[in-house]
């Protein structure tokens, strides 16, 4: 094993291949930012461009391109409060908070340094999965998958204070907008009102756009002025500051991780769902937090989870052929076309080859970290150009973010629509995450259900994991409506404030 | 019991008929695709009829919930009124996209934008609607295929773009 990932370094020591690699960065980094364009559509672009290379030039430039778009997506979030991919949702709370603290520069060091280190020990996840990845698999099977969902929605339900009926409901309106389209196995439309567009569900981008990403523009034309509130020269600085937090709280990064790699590993769930996740387990479990109201760790968790669960999401892919994703799918139609197949083959005659993919997963985080580093100065002056300026461009960007989903008129449609409920639940206190959750959670809660019925009947419910989970979720419940009870406290923060 | 009605809860209502439609559809379903909407639609159904008797009874009080929170700029009268000119800006680029197509109506409304709620000077105004025009007429239709809504215009008269 060790001469393999040995060979699976050298590999990538030939000039041309780190070339490819570092091309596959700047690409992923630029894709990152371009709304709507994700890892799907930028490989399915470049897949064309790797038929007859050697897998040595071609796994390295795919990888760079998958590995780092989560790095840059988070910087529209962060500079402006609205993120322009689903996964960049959970960094907007704490922080665009930042920014209008005019701390630009240590938010985005943050996201940085945590999506680096992210992306590194997602690799690690995948180097070391490959000797105990197959009894976690038996293990987890439908029943499990639809648990750990209703898991996830009561926990991010529960980010909400004191009004945990609010954060509640939110899930399960983001659950009920999940059910909008075709059901699973049977065939029967749910909540279309005959609307083609509606057949295929609504589509996550523009829920996601509309709710997170419009409402922020419209509370910058309300305020009239610049992001950052306490504008200063120093507005881009604080980068290492950013980057010596994230050290700070390498427990918090190594436990984000762990819920990124293993979200990844689940089929199907995806970053969306691993960044609230990671943040709702931030906000359970770290003390003295000002979370919301731009704290650092806040930031750090969703970031480091969303850049592991590229790793995770390799682990099936490559030892399973069982894509999670729709862009793991594309990358193991690209594996096929450039002769390798995935499955038990990369546990022996391809092992140098899963180790240059671990490589070329923690080169590419460093060097999409470095980079965006040095470009985090110019990005960070963003927050104090004239609102007037920005708002064009960045509604011309969520506009064609959602069009990008279908490219209908209901995509346009959907996320005014969307725009105006988030806006709404946003004055109202009402919070948007538990349903964006609930939403990206339904879909797959609802495959599973169905899964699980037509696999086990009612057995199911017996399985000792299920009653585990159970167990969990309803603690976690308890503990989410005792907590109404009990009147917030306010805590001291080390920088003094409040 | 004292009811308590603000304005607020005219969007609990809202979300109580939400989750009442819902289970009143999923209960006409077949069992294989209604039991799963049935059983979320009841569960968020008896969740929001609790917040609801919360803010009649004058016991929700002023909650803090983690979300992105709300600039004490952003409220008042005036902020109103910006959101309102907001809202007419959003709905006139899709007033205009049906006349002139998409990528038309960008390139109008940055000039327009910049100009009468920024006041920006014409020489940036024209050099960002250039960046802007570049990207929508040019870089994204090649490099991503896309394919802008179009409008009467297009239909209408053979346009290069």
């Amino acid at each position: 094993m060790f001469e393999a990932i040995i060979e699976g370094f050298t590999l990538l020591l030939d000039p041309v291949t780190f070339g490819l690699l570092f091309l596959g960065t700047a690409l992923g980094m630029f894709v990152g930012i371009t709304p709507g364009v994700g890892g799907t559509v930028s490989l399915a672009i470049l897949l064309p461009v790797i038929w007859g290379m050697p897998p040595a030039h071609a796994l390295p430039l795919m990888i760079g391109i998958l590995a780092v778009g989560n790095t840059t997506e988070s910087i529209p979030a962060v500079i402006l409060g609205t993120p322009l991919e689903p996964g960049a949702a959970a960094t907007a709370l704490d922080g665009y908070p930042m920014t209008k603290r005019g701390e630009a520069g240590r938010a985005l060091g943050a996201v940085f340094c945590a999506s680096m280190l992210g992306g590194i020990l997602g690799a690690i996840a995948l180097t070391l999965s490959v000797p105990i990845a197959w009894p976690l698999i038996r293990q987890f099977l439908s029943p499990e998958f639809f648990m750990l969902c209703l898991l996830g929605v009561v926990l991010v339900g529960g980010l909400t204070g004191q009004a945990p009926l609010k954060g509640l409901f939110a899930g399960g309106l983001g659950l009920m907008l999940s059910v909008v389209g075709g059901a699973p196995g049977v065939g029967h439309y749910r909540f279309t009102f005959d609307l083609p567009y509606l057949y295929d569900g609504i589509p996550l981008v523009v829920l996601a756009l509309g709710l997170m990403g419009v409402p922020e523009m419209v509370d910058l034309f309300m305020k009239g002025t610049q992001v950052a509130e306490f504008p200063k020269l120093a507005v881009g600085k604080g980068v290492w500051q950013g980057y010596k937090d994230t050290f700070k709280n390498w427990w918090l990064v190594i436990r984000s991780s762990a819920i990124g790699a293993y979200i990844g590993f689940a089929p199907g769930i995806g970053g969306s769902a691993a960044v609230w996740l990671a943040y709702s387990h931030a906000v359970a479990s770290e003390k003295n937090g000002r979370f919301g109201k731009g704290d650092v760790r806040g930031v750090i968790a969703p970031e480091s989870a969303n850049n592991a669960v590229r790793g995770g999401s390799l682990i099936p892919t490559l030892l399973f052929g069982i894509p999670g994703t729709g862009a793991m799918a594309l990358f193991l139609m690209a594996m096929l076309i450039i002769g390798i197949n995935p499955g038990p083959d990369m546990l022996t005659k391809n092992l140098p080859l899963l180790y240059n993919i671990a490589w070329s997963l923690v080169i590419a985080n460093v060097v999409a970290a470095l980079v965006a580093t040095v470009l985090a100065g110019p990005i960070a002056r963003l927050s104090i150009i004239k609102i007037h300026t920005l708002i064009p461009f960045v509604l011309l960007l969520l506009i064609m973010g959602a069009f990008q989903a279908t490219r209908n008129w209901g995509d346009l449609l959907g996320l005014f629509m969307f725009a105006a409920l988030g806006w709404t639940m946003k004055h109202l206190g009402w919070p948007r995450p538990p349903l964006l959750i609930g939403f990206v959670l339904g879909g797959f809660a609802d495959k599973y259900l169905w899964l699980s019925v037509s696999i086990f009947g009612l057995s199911w419910l017996w399985r000792p994991w299920v009653l585990g989970i159970l167990a969990a979720t309803v603690v976690s419940l308890i503990f989410i409506m005792r907590r109404r009870q009990e009147p917030e406290k306010v805590v001291v923060v080390e920088d003094g404030t409040e | 019991m004292k009811v308590t009605f603000r304005k607020e809860t005219i969007f609990t209502l809202l979300m109580v008929a939400i989750a009442a439609f819902v289970v009143q559809q999923a209960a006409t379903f077949p069992l294989g695709s209604g039991l799963y909407p049935l059983v979320i639609g009841i569960i968020s159904l008896g969740l929001v009829l609790g917040q609801l008797l919360l803010e009649l009874s004058g016991r929700a009080g002023v909650t803090e919930v983690f979300d992105i929170a709300v600039d004490e700029a952003a409220k008042g009268k005036v902020a109103m009124r910006r959101a309102m000119r907001f809202l007419a800006w959003f709905l006139g680029i899709y007033v205009a996209t049906t006349l002139i197509g998409f990528q038309y109506t960008i390139i109008l409304f940055f000039i327009l934008f910049m100009r009468l709620e920024g006041h920006i000077r014409w020489r940036v105004v024209l050099l960002l609607t250039a960046i802007a025009a570049v990207a929508v007429l040019f870089y994204m239709p090649n490099a991503l295929s896309m394919d802008w809504p179009r409008g009467l215009l297009q239909n209408l008269i053979e346009l290069p773009f």
